[in-house]
């Protein structure tokens, strides 16, 4: 609420814009009674009309058929007038809705993108977006028409009212007689109404997960030869969604006959008794005929009172359902604002972590030194903490005992963004915009430049296979474009790493994905390239990682082996027996090999 | 792909041929439809009626030679009134009522007919057509065009009498002033029609930036944490905020175009009205008509431009509804190009109606006969394919994506039939039997394994759908998948969740076993899985597969080591032909393809054992 709040002060002026001509639309509408009042009065000589002053002024002529026409010719005038209201006042409306949700949606993609990690890692995707779009939606629907309708049916009814009373004020009391009992009927059955929709939306979602399930497992139905199985399945689905739905109307309809009945009932009422009225001379036929017409333009919009009511708790919904994300903090509430340069010198000293919601470290005890420009490659079971200890080093996770430092800097120094760009990481699953390959490639860069785009295309082993593609660079890819096998993926994801000098690299298991021999281009290039950048290598690969200067062993949050792979080659570890087994030096491969 | 994108682009002009498919679906709703329409011309009368009361109503009660005395005469036509607005009400209840039915029946039935056409459909077009185009179909489509048929038609018939009846009536009582009142219709005609026009161009441009809001939600939420690497929150939130700002002003736009129909439409309403007061005021003053006829003219001029309205929106609809016809038609229109021959279908039945009572016994000998085969518009898969399968044989297919592993599958499946040579089964072209004949006696179970919401139960069954309580446990028993489900909290009864996300693959792996053995097939094809599970629930797959192949022929797309070790006969294929055959130890022997895959995978498991 707070948040839209602020949003909204910002729009406040086109907001009273909007209320103004709403309320001067609600004003003018309670005029024309009048007007055919006036002209019928004045046809019939009875009384003198009860407009200002200055319009009966301006109206009267003394020749009746200039008179009329003066009238009418005004009328039409009006009309105009209206008209150009109305146009000015659907557009403030939408102006201001639409401000709104342009605002909130930049506000929640902005908060969404700096929401931490762990918030993303533990979300549910389809509610995020779902929660983004239609509650935003629902927002934005409520502050185009319901809100302004609040103050049309004031307006009306105020105006409206007074004319009345103006008229008459006994008659004004019968004629409103039923409207407490259609504001309440109509609160009533669009609660009932809002109920029932909801039962209709659950038949239909299982009626949909029905049809998904057949068509997503249509060999095994298929196969099993049970379509007259499934075919029953749905038809019972079928039946039980189109009788909610038909319950639905049937409701409607009760509510509709039932409104329209009191409604026109109150016309009755005041028609005959308007009547008696008029014969009792208290009123002028001009005024009976005024008095029918406005209860008419009061009586409608009331009956939608309830539709407002149920929008509105809708809203409150939505507006929550937002709130909860709105109120996770993002990772940018605890942040650094050094921006040095950074040479690449790595510390981790006796660092611990663990996940808020577990007791067992995930890292224990962690103490490491990594000088700048060395290659190191890390070893170790799922699980053992190898891509914890990255993103520490990013401050993807933030750790909780220890200190992690980069050129002898403690890390919660740095600004994340700073720190960011210069730590390049290849996430294990890399994600693609969907734009074209080009786009990715060089998506850091300020501005496009083919140049560097192709040359780190080449770097990456990519050139080749993006040459490959029938549309080349302009290949669009990602969620709605061309899938790419994983393996090209992950180059697309190194290429646009490799497009900038970055002091430090890290690779989360991402050349594992890739050959033999295009991995090890890959790593002689990046060698070529920048041999006093800092490499971390994530991998199960022995021929990767016995090419770094040094390897980790790590073993349930622990480090167990250190050194080069001549050193590790010689202890009897997890290293050794991953060597013996890529090498076809195992007794067992020795047994297949012998057997031939 | 291509052809599936497109369908957001409504077709303008009107096919007549969509139409009258469209209106036979009506045709069930008949009845309904007459009776609703009849209703719909009731309301138009009262509806014009209550005016006639009005001016009744002023003219005599209040015309200056009325008799205080006859003041009965008013309770009288108050009953009246109230009579009539009795009527009314109950005439509208009835109108939603019916044209509810006649919308939810005719959507029931269409998305009914859709899906049995789906069960009718072979595979081919599941290969190619994307769930959500055909879910788009089912779902948002046949909603829209009931909807439109139901009260888009009943709403025309209403607008039409009720413009009829009011022009009528007003020629009736006065025929200059009926003409005068009438004038700017036409005129509001054009300009209403030309605004939705625009409009609907306007709306269309919306909905579509709308989608691009969507997806760039979607982008930013699943990319969010490689964003944060590479550190483009801004860059991303730049050209996010240019989409919303598009939005933003293509809706406003709208609006704007959208809010100058209705002032247009007033706007000339009121013209209209001015005309009938300023001639009718003549009239009166002249003593041509009374100040009742003027009174109800102008209540008429009024009534009069909601219909044109309505008609100038449902024909908008229509536009859009025809085009939600076009979609659901190809649907339902889809040519079949893989089924039974009437032959066959008469001596064995269709897939719905089987006359099991003929069909053959099964044994599983399987021979392809010079088998060719390509996939529509695509490259020849198999050229005079040859293999012969003895019963009981459990074969391993191995070779790389594209080799025709799968082909060979699907066509023993018949989820494909060959393009040239025929496939024999027990010595008979498979094509002389029915399909569901064969499904019957085949198990497929897949890579990835599919199961239905409902319980644990109830997906075992599926696989024989009478079998009984003992017969399900004992199927779950056979491939050890009965530890499991004992341990989940309602055993048996256990629901398993949409898509059975409610378990883990390897529990979803042991069922989608047990339900292949309750159906007992004589065949089974095992695409078998190359999902990391955990090593416990491994050796347990590993036991189920080895009692599920006992006593069937067995086709795998294998991929475990132990299965294609264990295999009768192993087949290794290339391009469509099989380049190494024979079993384990004899492929090995030969030091070709074989040997170096069986290493490669060796080591690659040993690795993953150890890591």
């Amino acid at each position: 609420m707070k948040q839209l709040i602020k949003i909204g002060k910002n729009h406040k002026w086109i907001f009273f814009l909007g209320i103004m001509f709403t309320i001067l639309l609600s004003i003018t509408r309670s005029f024309i009674p009048k007007v055919i009042e006036y002209v019928i009065d004045s046809l019939l000589g009875d009384a003198v009309p009860n407009l200002p002053s200055f319009v009966v002024d301006l109206l009267y002529a003394s020749d009746f058929k200039t008179h009329l026409l003066n009238v009418t010719f005004g009328f039409a005038i009006f009309a105009l007038f209206r008209g150009f209201m109305m146009i000015g006042n659907s557009v403030s409306k939408a102006n201001f809705s639409e401000s709104i949700a342009r605002d909130l949606r930049n506000k929640m993609y902005s908060h969404l993108q700096n929401l931490s990690y762990s918030y993303h890692n533990n979300a549910d995707t389809g509610d995020l977006i779902q929660r983004s779009t239609t509650d935003i939606d629902t927002i934005r629907m409520f502050f185009q028409n319901h809100v302004f309708n609040i103050f049309w049916i004031s307006g009306l009814s105020v105006s409206v009212i007074y004319q009345m009373v103006l008229i008459d004020p006994v008659l004004t009391i019968i004629s409103l007689v039923v409207l407490p009992i259609t504001v309440g009927i109509s609160m009533f059955y669009f609660k009932k109404i809002e109920k029932i929709f909801t039962k209709v939306e659950e038949a239909e979602a299982s009626l949909t997960t029905t049809v998904q399930e057949n068509l997503n497992g249509v060999r095994v139905v298929k196969a099993f030869s049970n379509e007259q199985y499934e075919i029953d399945k749905f038809v019972e689905k079928n039946e039980f969604y189109k009788n909610r739905s038909l319950k639905m109307y049937y409701k409607m309809a009760n509510y509709w006959s039932t409104s329209d009945f009191i409604t026109l009932i109150q016309y009755c009422l005041t028609l005959v008794i308007g009547t008696f009225y008029a014969l009792e001379g208290n009123i002028s036929t001009g005024q009976l005929i005024a008095f029918i017409m406005l209860v008419q333009i009061v009586v409608w919009p009331i009956r939608n009172l309830g539709r407002i009511v149920s929008e509105y708790s809708k809203t409150v919904v939505s507006i929550d359902r937002l709130n909860k994300i709105f109120d996770v903090n993002d990772e940018y509430e605890s942040d650094g604002n050094l921006t040095s340069e950074i040479k690449g010198e790595i510390e981790f000293k006796e660092v611990s972590f663990k996940f808020d919601d577990s007791d067992q470290n995930l890292l224990d005890n962690i103490s490491l030194k990594i000088n700048p420009g060395e290659t190191i490659a890390l070893v170790g079971k799922t699980g053992s903490g190898k891509s914890t200890l990255i993103k520490l080093l990013i401050r993807l996770l933030d750790y909780q005992s220890g200190a992690i430092t980069i050129d002898g800097v403690e890390l919660s120094k740095y600004s994340k963004k700073h720190l960011r760009s210069n730590v390049g990481v290849i996430l294990q699953e890399p994600f693609l915009y969907s734009k074209t390959v080009q786009e990715n490639i060089g998506i850091t860069l300020k501005k496009r430049d083919e140049k560097r785009i192709i040359r780190a295309a080449q770097l990456a082993s990519l050139h080749n296979d993006i040459q490959g593609f029938e549309k080349g660079y302009e290949t669009i890819v990602g969620e709605k474009g061309v899938t790419l096998s994983g393996g090209q993926k992950q180059r697309v994801a190194i290429a646009r790493l490799l497009i900038d000098d970055r002091p430090i690299m890290v690779f989360d298991d991402s050349l594992s994905a890739l050959d033999t021999e295009t991995d090890l281009s890959i790593r002689e290039a990046l060698n070529d390239e920048s041999s006093d950048t800092t490499v971390l290598i994530i991998t199960h690969r022995i021929t990767t990682a016995m090419e770094a200067d040094r390897i980790l062993v790590l073993e349930k949050g622990k480090i167990v082996e250190n050194g080069t792979h001549d050193q590790l080659i010689l202890e009897n570890g997890l290293y050794r027996k991953l060597y013996d087994i890529q090498t076809g030096l195992s007794d067992e491969l020795e047994e297949i090999i012998g057997g031939e | 792909m291509a052809e599936f994108l497109k369908e957001q682009d409504y077709n303008d002009s009107f096919e007549f041929e969509t139409w009258k498919k469209i209106l036979r679906y009506l045709l069930p709703q008949r009845k309904l439809l007459i009776i609703s329409i009849i209703i719909a011309i009731g309301i138009a009368f009262v509806e014009t009626l209550l005016p006639l009361l009005n001016r009744y109503a002023i003219d005599t009660f209040l015309s200056g030679d009325f008799v205080k005395t006859e003041s009965y005469k008013i309770i009288i036509f108050a009953v009246i009134y109230v009579l009539l607005v009795f009527v009314f009400a109950a005439l509208i209840r009835l109108f939603i009522i019916y044209a509810g039915k006649i919308e939810t029946s005719t959507a029931a039935q269409l998305r009914e007919k859709a899906f049995r056409k789906l069960q009718k459909l072979p595979f081919s077009y599941y290969d190619k057509t994307p769930t959500g185009w055909i879910m788009a179909r089912m779902t948002s489509d046949s909603r829209k065009l009931s909807n439109i048929l139901a009260w888009g038609l009943i709403d025309v018939v209403w607008s039409f009498m009720l413009m009829i009846i009011i022009a009528i009536v007003l020629f009736i009582v006065n025929v200059k002033l009926a003409l005068i009142t009438l004038s700017v219709v036409p005129l509001l005609v054009l300009v209403a029609i030309y605004f939705r026009k625009k409009i609907l161009i306007q709306w269309r441009d919306v909905r579509k930036t709308n989608s691009k809001i969507t997806a760039g939600f979607s982008e930013s939420i699943m990319g969010a944490t490689t964003t944060k690497t590479l550190v483009l929150e801004d860059k991303h939130l730049e050209d996010f905020g240019s989409i919303t700002s598009r939005m933003k002003r293509s809706s406003v736009r709208a609006v704007t175009i959208s809010s100058l129909l209705w002032p247009t439409v007033l706007f000339l309403g009121y013209v209209g009205t001015s005309l009938s007061t300023f001639f009718g005021g003549m009239m009166v003053y002249n003593t041509f008509i009374t100040v009742g006829t003027l009174f109800m003219f102008i209540q008429y001029s009024m009534q009069f431009f909601e219909p044109i309205l309505n008609l100038t929106n449902i024909l908008s609809e229509f536009q859009q509804g025809q085009a939600a016809a076009e979609r659901i038609i190809s649907l339902i229109d889809s040519p079949l190009d893989l089924s039974d021959s009437p032959e066959v279908i008469e001596k064995y039945g269709d897939l719905f109606d089987k006359k099991i009572e003929n069909w053959e016994d099964l044994d599983g000998n399987i021979e392809f006969k010079d088998v060719s085969f390509k996939y529509k518009d695509g490259e020849k898969i198999l050229d005079r394919f040859n293999l012969k399968i003895d019963a009981g044989m459990s074969v391993a297919l191995v070779g790389e994506t594209g080799s025709g592993k799968s082909t060979i599958v699907n066509l023993i499946s018949r989820f494909y039939e060959p393009t040239g040579g025929q496939i024999l089964i027990d010595g008979k072209n498979y094509k002389r039997r029915s399909i569901a004949w064969l499904h019957s006696n085949l198990g497929y179970v897949l890579q990835s394994p599919h199961l239905f919401t409902g319980t644990i139960k109830d997906n075992i069954a599926y696989g024989k759908l009478d079998a009984t309580f003992e017969e399900i446990v004992s199927a779950a028993k056979t491939v050890n998948a009965d530890r499991f489900i004992s341990k989940t909290p309602n055993g048996y009864n256990s629901e398993v969740g949409e898509g059975g996300n409610k378990l883990s693959v390897g529990e979803k792996q042991l069922l989608s076993f047990a339900r292949a053995v309750i159906a007992d097939p004589k065949i089974l094809i095992l695409d078998e899985a190359t999902s990391s599970i955990d090593t416990e629930t491994e050796k347990l797959i590993q036991g189920a597969i080895d009692t599920l192949l006992k006593g069937r022929t067995s086709f795998i797309i294998a991929h475990r080591l132990s299965t294609i070790v264990n295999a009768d006969l192993i087949l290794v294929l290339k391009n469509g032909v099989i380049t190494e055959r024979g079993n384990h130890k004899e492929l090995l022997e030969q030091k070709g393809y074989y040997h170096r895959l069986y290493l490669n995978q060796f080591k690659e498991k040993k690795t993953k054992e150890v890591l």
